[in-house]
């Protein structure tokens, strides 16, 4: 008998702590009002602010859900739009609910519905994972504005006027790393490490080598991909592979893979570029030594680019129903500048770097992008840089 | 070709095989002494990253390594000794057991990690040690062998060492011997008056130290921090070394060493630009092709035996 009970209250136990387990990472959310009431393992998770701040046009405040999907605290791409929303909730006085979905795929379009049953006036996406949600729900509610960033439904599929989609061009912020690369190394060799085969991941590839061919035609760039984002040993020895064949700096896009770039430079004495937020500082406290061997990073500024999504639909002058790709000009884009970049990358390098950003901005430069390109075409490029 | 041959006959290269195959030897440890006790353990996989982040977080905590590597190891072997407690005490399925605690071991070292650090992604802001590596005296001054050999971490030395003290341990000490017979035929065993429950504990406990050791090895010496499932998947990978080594130390440790080549050799094959699909594919192709290889001389090797007795018979 008293094993028995022992035994309930252990699997009672066991359960509890599994389902405390996966709300650290899937952050349990089937609906809004329940994200909101298990907030007491992440005390940031919900924002509701409302500070009775009049809406400009309709005297109340407007009613904004960001949904992400995946967790915040990953100190990139999500942060940083709860960072833009944070700052649309003091600049405008709008009110926001931030929806952590977690990894588990199969609810977002729940979550989606949910959120526009709740009345939102505003549903703001994360990254491709939303792409099809949107797609299948937003027609139902022509009422309510839909922002996705980071992707873009499929205008040619049905009426999606109440949609507005963000996308990055990325491959301009790369280019810019691929100049400063190219100009401090002294081998002529580079390295490229993505998380996976993809679009998104070629986009910084392509970016990258062709800034770095602008600098030097002869420029070698290796590349390869971890195939996993969350693998950082692997990426680690396969960024140790490329340092020992020679490639004196690592561009790498791969998530949470990529630290494993990072410590592998600092094992040999080496450059790398970080990815999506400022991997530098995230080191300047704990560790100088290894921030001093990240000169830049190249980032994606969500928070940027929802702030001026939402300052333009104030104004009215937000093109409701089309894809708007940011790149360098409109800040959606760039490299990271904090005191490593200063001290590190030499002034003629900067200059040049700035003079292509202008050019870019200006559209005198046009950079090529891995949208659109087929398979073959990108290995073409990847081995025409293969030393 | 010759590209090719320039990339692999390196001392980097062949230096990289052990590094990278030591969280597999370690964890393969771990699989053979629950496998031979008659208890799969999928939870290794679970219990490294479990010990992964404990070992950051203490030696952040002491600033002494060595601490961090004993509290990372006690924690491997904290939670399969409660592991060991829902299989054998209350007779709970190991493989659900086994499930539970991975699942809860991904979602519950981000959480810690994000209660300490605020990141859910890495261990960066926390100043962790990593163990030393070494050079060894002599060894270090042969050309290429001590390229090779030395200065690896302390822990990939100890991982070899306990290869050595395993194969002892198994083959020729009691509590070794006990361990293979309760998993050979249990009954046999409880009846002549060995407790199966106490010989399984004792295994499921040394498990837990290897894989502690693993989970380690991986956050204090192979990387020098944490990241969000880290272990990616090795645990498994260890489980199916251990099936190729057919349950011994020492075949085990070769058949980590065979996907440790092949996984070295999939990172420095990179540079040929040969398409990223095809590299990803070799570990797994030799994995397959070994246990073909094996099981045709298994069975070459039946067919004699079948043919000798049969003439025994005649």
């Amino acid at each position: 008998m008293k094993k028995k009970v022992m035994a309930v209250i252990l699997s009672v136990t066991m359960v509890i702590s599994l389902l405390v387990g996966c709300g650290g990472t899937s952050g349990d959310a089937q609906t809004p009002q329940q994200s909101g009431e298990s907030t007491g393992e992440e005390p940031e998770k919900e924002q509701s602010q409302d500070e009775g701040t009049a809406n400009a046009t309709s005297g109340e405040a407007v009613r904004i859900a960001l949904l992400l999907s995946g967790n915040l605290g990953d100190m990139s791409f999500l942060d940083s739009a709860n960072k833009g929303t944070t700052k649309i909730v003091a600049d405008y006085g709008a009110e926001v609910k931030v929806i952590e979905m977690g990894s588990d795929a199969t609810k977002y379009e729940t979550n989606v519905l949910d959120a526009s049953d709740e009345g939102y006036d505003i549903i703001i996406g994360s990254g491709w994972q939303l792409q099809e949600p949107f797609q299948n729900v937003a027609q139902d509610y022509p009422d309510i504005k839909y922002i996705i960033f980071d992707a873009a439904v499929d205008y040619t599929a049905g009426d999606y006027s109440n949609v507005y989609s963000i996308s990055y061009k990325s491959n301009e912020a790369a280019y810019l790393a691929g100049i400063m690369a190219a100009n401090m190394s002294k081998t002529g060799i580079l390295g490229f490490l993505g998380g996976a085969d993809g679009a998104v991941i070629n986009d910084f590839m392509i970016g990258f080598i062709e800034g770095a061919q602008s600098v030097n035609s002869d420029i070698k760039v290796i590349c390869g991909y971890v195939d996993d984002y969350s693998d950082s040993p692997k990426c680690k020895e396969m960024a140790l592979a490329q340092y020992n064949q020679g490639a004196d700096i690592i561009f790498t896009a791969a998530g949470a893979s990529g630290i494993g770039t990072l410590e592998a430079a600092k094992e040999t004495g080496n450059y790398a570029i970080g990815v999506d937020s400022d991997q530098a500082m995230l080191y300047a406290e704990s560790d100088p030594a290894q921030a001093e061997l990240i000169p830049a990073s190249v980032m994606k500024n969500v928070d940027a680019t929802l702030v001026r999504a939402y300052a333009m639909m104030q104004e009215g002058t937000l093109p409701w129903g089309t894809e708007e790709a940011l790149g360098l000009s409109d800040g959606a884009v760039g490299l990271s500048d904090n005191k490593f970049y200063q001290e590190l990358v030499p002034e003629d390098v900067k200059t040049q770097i700035v003079e292509a950003s202008d050019s870019i901005a200006k559209g005198e430069i046009s950079v090529k992008s891995a949208y659109g390109l087929t398979t073959e075409e990108v290995r073409e490029i990847i081995n025409s840089v293969a030393p | 070709m010759q590209q090719l041959f320039g990339i692999i006959f390196t001392t980097s290269f062949a230096y990289s095989i052990l590094r990278v195959s030591t969280p597999l030897i370690l964890a393969g440890m771990a699989a053979v002494v629950s496998e031979r006790a008659g208890v799969a353990n999928i939870a290794i996989e679970g219990m490294m990253l479990i010990s992964a982040l404990t070992g950051v977080v203490i030696s952040a905590a002491t600033q002494n390594c060595f601490v961090g590597v004993l509290a990372g190891v006690a924690g491997g072997m904290v939670v399969s000794l409660i592991l060991a407690y829902f299989i054998l005490q209350l007779k709970a399925n190991n493989i659900m057991c086994g499930l539970a605690v991975n699942a809860i071991a991904k979602g519950g070292t981000v959480f810690v990690l994000y209660l300490l650090t605020g990141s859910k992604g890495a261990s960066t802001a926390l100043n962790s040690l990593t163990v030393p590596k070494v050079d060894i005296p002599l060894l270090k001054d042969i050309p290429v062998l001590g390229e090779i050999f030395s200065g690896q971490s302390i822990l990939t030395y100890t991982a070899i060492l306990l290869v050595a003290v395993m194969h002892v341990f198994i083959f020729r000490t009691r509590t070794g011997i006990r361990i293979s017979a309760v998993g050979e035929n249990e009954k046999a065993v409880g009846s002549v008056g060995v407790s199966v429950i106490k010989t399984r504990y004792t295994a499921l406990i040394i498990s837990g130290f290897f894989s502690g050791l693993a989970g380690v090895f991986l956050s204090m010496s192979y990387m020098s921090g944490f990241t969000a499932n880290m272990t990616s998947g090795r645990g498994f990978i260890a489980l199916a070394a251990n099936s190729m080594g057919q349950n011994t130390p020492w075949g085990t440790l070769l058949a980590a060493l065979v996907f440790g080549a092949a996984d070295s050799a999939a990172n420095y094959l990179q540079v040929l630009a040969v398409p990223a699909q095809f590299i990803q594919m070799i570990p797994y192709a030799t994995t397959i092709l070994g246990i073909t290889l094996y099981s045709v001389f298994k069975v070459r090797k039946e067919k004699k035996i079948k043919m000798k007795m049969l003439g025994m018979q005649q």
